[in-house]
């Protein structure tokens, strides 16, 4: 039939075969379709096809109608689906190889799905399960820093003292104070995140119990330990009402285990594997006055305005130089924590991460495209090697819709095993996976509805997405086509060509993304930091009462050849300042350090000279900045002045730019700055050559003897530690997203180049007795996929150049220039990847005898 | 019990499938009513008729063989009773009779 010339509209037909008694429906339609091709010589196609809309729907009358819904075809029908799934099972077995391709790929796209999707809710749905929620609200002072109004998260204790009394309306105070100890039971000691709370704590914030008291810290001396914490502690015996030594700062002291909660992974951004009651150790008052969670639980909507405004006036009560510091007392809703993140300074909520969020959600879709095309590209070379089956269904009389529905059927018993693997495969291999690399606790609770939405209409836009094409393409056959060559499968499907060309092309994108960024990391750790790392050890957060103590008796080791202190991160991170330069304001970096901080370092000085504590006016105006600040500035000389807040300061030396802070962020502009030195917690220490270890020992000692425990002693070789454990997981996300993408390619050509045997079986046989040798075999075997191959590497290739700095961008502020060599290498790697993919195949052919394949006919 | 009497439209259809003697079938009544008449009539129509027609007694009909017009679908044929031809005449008879009583002058009175 040409398919050119213009058709009845389909719905109208379909239509009518619905409605029509089937006694009448012959002769109705077939005076309609006669009228049809009659109007289409008279008045032209579009005339045509509406009268014959027209006349269907005036042919709607009562006496056309079937009245009588007939009820053995329903029956037919759920039979007809049972059979549906008894073929449909058989192929699966029948045609084992291949569909065991299909099931995998598809089932790790769908482990990656279902890891994404509990990464992305995370942040919506975190404390969203306490009952109370809406009525809690966080207590936050804003102070005025720098002219600009900041919320923070903490209140101190004189406010919280005056909540009771002068606030109207609130039901009850909860403070929260999240902090650290050692906790020791049944011979086991470990240090833990311990929480100090109020006695209504579980009043406020619904943590599921799971044994003992349902409202537990209501008494001195108690502890709520999480399942997870009991059980490393108990193992599998009864936890409650044993007795747990917890040691916070230096005072140790027993607890009795009154309740156990679930775990809420994560599910909560609060710290409560621990919990003790703020009253049961006397000097925890003292030190959470410093600062605490403070939430006011308001079960009364209208009474939020009054305690809004009760709590503004609490200014009005504290004395004067406290009020000084603060310009306003607000509140904001405990469920608004995530929306507001780090605006709250100092926070436990750290906001919603969009940039995540984007980016494996992102990795996760690209891995369901990728086995998605897998899949339509090998089912539909399957539905091919069925086609005698379809040609006598239709000729039975099956319309296309039932031939599609099918294939559907067929298609779900296979995705929904496939997702059943990928659950099995994320909850026992990538979850645990990703809690390790990403270091989260995510679990998958079953017992939620959402995610077992999210899953059904995985599998519905999964069997949807991978099973209408080929069940298109079977419906579309025609059976007198099938009938008549049915040897031949020439059509040429160039679908499964384009296919193939964006699944190559997007997993050498990813290889070479990954290899970029293995080459990035291996680049950062070997070029300069702009400061000496070798001989040098760092010593941070040491607290102000016994810095000079610990000092002395550093610089009392033998083999410290200097040792500077300084003010804010090892390596001077300093504060955030506006800085008046020609009268314009620049924020800038300011690391308050001795004169010789710069010299410790190992700083590499390009003009001028350090700062030396022997000239005066080093000490009040002299500054070291670095390359940064002159950009950014246009200042470009020493001596030149620059002003904060009005005092006036000299630019005596430029630094080379250093890298204080990894690569993950630019370099601020930055000034080193003689400080004040009551201020200084933190030591950089110059060592004599290949001592560190010794001196890292001896200052170990020093800590131990003047018992200080906040400090952390470094090498300056590990100062960037933290940031190349951030990039290391970043690289190693890359490297499994370029696993799993170069497997299923690798995966898809193996399927296709399988199926591909299977049917020339024969052909083959008889080339290998006119005697074909290997090569031959392989010509014969990849002559498809070369042009495809060269398509897809030089389109990966120029998209990799295009798509890899902004994804570097993403994770790297600093990162070396792009290199031709990583596609080649890309390409190379993908390339041996695919040989030996077909290699397994063109082994087996080589093996085989033709004599078998060629006796049975 | 179906009344004998019939309306102008079924009339038409009856003198139609007649006149067509073998070939009446549905599209082929249209046909011929729009180039006998120029009047065009939908198919839904015609079929009504038909069918009522037939329930009437006054056609008869049976499914014809097979064509490629029509995507090898039957048609349904109607004849015309001896019923049918009797109506027909009585109807014409009537008209005739009643045509005849006509005043010359009958039309000139209107336009007064």
């Amino acid at each position: 039939m040409n398919s050119k010339e213009p058709q009845p509209p389909k719905w109208a037909d379909r239509f009518l075969s619905w409605y029509c008694n089937p006694k009448l429906l012959e002769q109705i339609q077939g005076d309609v379709h006669e009228l049809f091709y009659w109007r289409l010589e008279e008045k032209g196609p579009r005339k045509a096809k509406r009268s014959f809309a027209w006349d269907v729907i005036r042919l709607f009358r009562w006496s056309n109608i079937k009245r009588k819904s007939n009820k053995t075809q329903k029956l037919n029908n759920i039979a007809m689906f049972k059979n549906y799934f008894k073929i449909g099972l058989r192929n699966l077995w029948k045609q084992r190889m291949p569909s065991l391709i299909n099931g995998l790929g598809l089932a790790l796209a769908i482990a990656c799905c279902l890891v994404a999707y509990q990464f992305s809710i995370k942040d919506f749905i975190v404390d969203k399960f306490h009952e109370n929620k809406d009525q809690i609200y966080l207590v936050t002072p804003v102070h005025l820093i720098e002219g600009t109004p900041r919320y923070y998260a903490r209140t101190v204790s004189d406010i919280n003292k005056l909540i009771p009394e002068n606030v109207a309306g609130v039901e009850s105070i909860v403070r929260y104070y999240p902090g650290f100890g050692g906790v020791s039971a049944n011979d086991k000691e470990f240090w833990q995140t311990i929480s100090f709370v109020d006695p209504e704590f579980f009043d406020e914030f619904t943590f599921p119990i799971k044994l003992g008291e349902k409202k537990p810290l209501k008494e001195r001396g108690e502890v709520v330990l999480s399942e997870s914490i009991a059980e490393k502690l108990f193992d599998r015996e009864y936890p409650i009402g044993k007795t747990v030594n917890i040691s916070i700062r230096g005072i140790k002291q027993d607890f009795i285990i009154s309740a156990v909660m679930q775990d809420r992974g994560h599910e909560t951004n609060m710290s409560v594997d621990i919990m003790i009651n703020y009253s049961s150790m006397p000097f925890l008052q003292e030190m959470i006055g410093a600062s605490t969670y403070t939430f006011l639980s308001i079960p009364n909507k209208e009474s939020v305005q009054t305690v809004a405004s009760g709590l503004d006036k609490l200014l009005t009560l504290l004395p004067e130089d406290k009020a000084a510091q603060y310009r306003s007392i607000e509140m904001v809703p405990f469920i608004r924590m995530m929306d507001f993140g780090e605006q709250l300074v100092g926070t436990f909520a750290w906001g919603i991460n969009y940039e995540g969020i984007l980016i494996i959600g992102a990795i996760a879709l690209f891995m369901l495209t990728l086995a998605t095309f897998n899949y339509i590209n090998i089912s539909t070379v399957m539905a091919m090697s069925r086609v005698k089956e379809i040609g006598v269904r239709k000729v039975v009389g099956s319309s296309r819709l039932h031939i599609v529905l099918q294939f559907l059927t067929e298609n779900f018993i296979l995705c929904l095993l496939s997702v059943l693997m990928g659950l099995a495969l994320a909850k026992g291999l990538f979850l645990p996976w990703f809690n390790i690399v990403a270091d989260e606790y995510f679990f998958f609770d079953f017992s939620n509805p959402r995610i077992l939405i999210f899953i059904v209409s995985l599998l519905t836009f999964v069997t949807l997405a991978s099973g209408v094409y080929p069940a298109y393409i079977a419906a579309r056959m025609q059976p007198t086509v099938i009938f008549r060559n049915a040897g031949s499968k020439k059509s040429k499907r160039r679908l499964t060509g384009v296919l193939l060309t964006i699944q190559l092309a997007l997993a050498l994108i990813t290889l070479v993304n990954a290899l970029m960024f293995i080459y990035t990391e291996q680049h950062n750790k070997r070029s300069d930091w702009g400061f000496e790392r070798s001989n040098r050890l760092a010593l941070a957060n040491v607290s102000n009462n016994n810095f000079d103590i610990l000092r002395n008796g550093i610089e009392g080791i033998s083999g410290v050849e200097t040792i500077s202190s300084s003010y804010g991160g090892i390596t001077g991170l300093g504060r955030f300042t506006y800085v008046d330069v020609n009268n314009r304001s620049v924020l800038m970096r300011i690391a308050y350090a001795q004169a010789d901080y710069a010299e410790t370092m190992g700083l590499k000085l390009l003009k001028g000279r350090f700062l030396d504590d022997e000239i005066v006016e080093d000490q009040s105006r002299g500054i070291i900045v670095n390359e940064t600040f002159l950009r950014r500035t246009g200042l470009d000389s020493i001596n030149s002045k620059i002003a904060i807040d009005s005092t006036e300061l000299v630019v005596v030396g430029v630094v080379k730019d250093y890298f204080y802070n990894g690569f993950m962020s630019p370099i601020a502009p930055t000034i080193i700055k003689i400080g004040n030195g009551e201020d200084y917690n933190h030591l950089t220490i110059k060592v004599a050559d290949g001592k560190v270890a010794e001196i890292e020992a001896a200052v170990n000692k020093v800590l131990i003897d003047t018992e200080t425990t906040e400090a952390v002693l470094m090498p300056m070789e590990n100062i960037l530690d933290d940031y190349f454990i951030d990039s290391t997981r970043t690289q190693n996300l890359m490297i499994f997203c370029a696993s799993v993408a170069i497997f299923l390619a690798a995966m898809g050509i193996f399927g296709l180049v399988s199926l591909n045997i299977k049917h020339n079986i024969k052909r083959f046989g008889i080339k290998k007795v006119l005697g074909a040798e290997r090569k031959h075999l392989y010509k014969d075997i990849c002559k498809p996929f070369a042009l495809i191959s060269i398509i897809a590497f030089i389109i990966g290739g120029c998209a990799s150049v295009i798509l890899i700095s902004p994804i570097l961008e993403m994770a790297h502020s600093y990162y070396p220039e792009f290199n031709l060599a990583l596609i080649l290498s890309g390409i190379l790697l993908l390339l041996l990847v695919m040989v030996s993919t077909v290699n397994t195949q063109v082994r087996k052919l080589v093996r085989l005898n033709p004599v078998d394949t060629l006796r049975n006919e | 019990m179906k009344g004998t009497n019939i309306g102008e439209l079924e009339e038409l259809v009856l003198l139609v499938i007649g006149v067509l003697y073998e070939g009446a079938y549905g599209v082929s009544v249209l046909k011929e009513i729009k180039e006998q008449t120029g009047r065009e009539v939908n198919i839904s129509a015609i079929h009504a008729v038909m069918n009522r027609l037939e329930d009437k007694g006054f056609l008869r009909s049976e499914m014809g063989g097979s064509s490629n017009t029509r995507g090898g679908r039957r048609k349904r044929n109607y004849y015309l009773t001896s019923s049918g031809r009797a109506t027909l005449d009585q109807v014409r008879s009537v008209r005739e009779k009643l045509y005849n009583q006509l005043s010359p002058s009958a039309s000139y009175n209107l336009s007064v």
